[in-house]
């Protein structure tokens, strides 16, 4: 059949596009980035600036990363292996998240350049739309994967941030610390779970060990709640440092927690238990023959001279 | 009137969030201080069954009113194996595993409600009400 727009013709039957022809499209939108490069990665950082995003960022940074991102989009497009891009994007957000870049502002960055290049080919094709479409058949999904890629590296590298410094956390908030001779103190701060409980037990009788442990007064006053799974735990716990020789002294179980694990049916009767921290250790060094005396020359005595 | 709450129960850490998240919206409702430790407890203790036998659950807060009770509903549901028989698992001391069996009975006497069904290779559904002491 003739046709006057036979160009046209032949593009709109073809739609639906064979994978051949959409490899040679790509071909095609990678030369046509690659020819443009300097323009479309200037007119990309500056929307970058416009939007106010990566403001933690300076502008030769932006510019920097921008490019670094615009060639890896660039082969991926032209390769379909997103690898690289993803390895750059790990790197990237390992870098920027230290600084405060947000899960939005990478996201915003990433769908900024698939808007600047989207338009470019508009511009490129606006004389024929048929051909327009089938570019935009091939570019979308790769650039769609691009965005997916980018932000799914992104809150990867955070979510492996954070589980970083709850590690972190929570090495730091189990100190075994050393009082006197053979007693120690083991302050107890925040929620404990099992992974939290388990390394309690194991830091404590690592630290029983190496001090050579008599005592270990265990304060319980900055747990805000405790069930039936951490009781269980903390009278393991306490077991488990009686076989190494020491007797452990509970302090600070709250009022509201006393009760709580009395009605659930909590036996702590073979815990040794006292009010609070001081009492703890005072009880502590009495079990240890120690006998603290104020001296005269105290502060507590010279606060009374003064008064 | 606060709303709903709903948490997906997967791991130790949604226990630790279920907890908190019990203990600030029943603190919203009135309750006073060692209510709203024994209701963080509570949730806690069905909260862990679902990790522990089930994988993973659901765990809703609702707020409820009668007459002029103001009160929180926790019902704690998973899709995981069941429990044969409930009556057994209600009675203090009994556990499947190393711990200490309490969690179900213990929890039934810290609330003022407890309802569970529960039904072998379907799932079980802890139904728990506490009301503010007026």
């Amino acid at each position: 059949m003739p046709s006057k727009e036979k160009g046209g013709m032949d593009h709109i039957t073809s739609t639906g596009a064979s994978p051949d022809s959409t490899a040679a499209l790509l071909r095609e939108l990678v030369a046509h980035l690659r020819q443009n490069r300097t323009q479309l990665r200037e007119e990309w950082a500056r929307r970058i600036t416009e939007a106010q995003l990566l403001v933690a960022m300076t502008k030769e940074e932006i510019f920097a990363e921008a490019t670094s991102v615009y060639d890896n989009y660039v082969e991926v497009l032209e390769t379909g292996s997103v690898e690289a891009l993803q390895a750059y994007a790990r790197n990237l957000s390992e870098r920027i998240i230290p600084r405060g870049v947000e899960t939005h502002e990478v996201l915003g960055i990433v769908l900024l350049l698939r808007d600047v290049l989207a338009r470019s080919l508009f511009k490129k094709y606006q004389a024929d739309f048929a051909l327009l479409n089938r570019v935009l058949d091939a570019y979308e999904p790769a650039a769609n994967r691009i965005a997916n890629t980018v932000g799914v590296s992104f809150v990867q590298e955070r979510e492996r941030t954070i589980r970083q410094q709850q590690e972190a956390i929570r090495e730091l908030s189990t100190p075994v610390l050393q009082v006197r001779e053979r007693l120690l103190i083991l302050p107890i701060i925040g929620v404990i779970d099992s992974q939290r409980a388990r390394q309690l037990t194991e830091q404590l009788l690592r630290g029983i060990r190496t001090n050579r442990a008599k005592v270990v007064v265990m304060d319980i006053t900055g747990v805000p709640s405790v069930d039936s799974t951490v009781a269980n735990h903390l009278v393991l716990t306490v077991a488990a440092a009686r076989l190494l020789g020491a007797t452990v002294i509970m302090t600070g179980v709250s009022a509201e927690i006393a009760q709580t694990l009395v009605t659930i049916g909590v036996d702590l009767g073979k815990m040794n238990t006292v009010g609070d921290l001081q009492g703890g250790i005072e009880e502590a060094e009495r079990l240890l023959g120690y006998k603290v005396i104020s001296t005269e020359g105290g502060a507590a005595a010279q606060v009374t001279t003064q008064a | 009137m606060e709303n709903e709450v709903r948490i997906a129960i997967n791991s130790d850490q949604d226990i630790v969030i279920a907890r908190q998240q019990g203990r600030t919206l029943a603190s919203k409702l009135g309750f006073n201080g060692s209510d709203l430790t024994v209701i963080a407890t509570a949730i806690s203790e069905v909260a862990r069954n679902i990790v522990e036998f089930a994988g993973k659950g659901e765990l809703a807060l609702t707020p409820i009113q009668q007459s002029h009770k103001q009160g929180l509903m926790v019902v704690a549901h998973d899709d995981g194996p069941g429990i044969p028989n409930i009556q057994l698992a209600l009675q203090d001391g009994f556990s499947t595993t190393a711990s200490l069996g309490l969690g179900l009975p213990g929890s039934r006497r810290l609330m003022d409600e407890f309802t569970i069904v529960s039904a072998v290779g379907k799932g079980t559904t802890v139904t728990m009400r506490k009301w503010v002491r007026g």
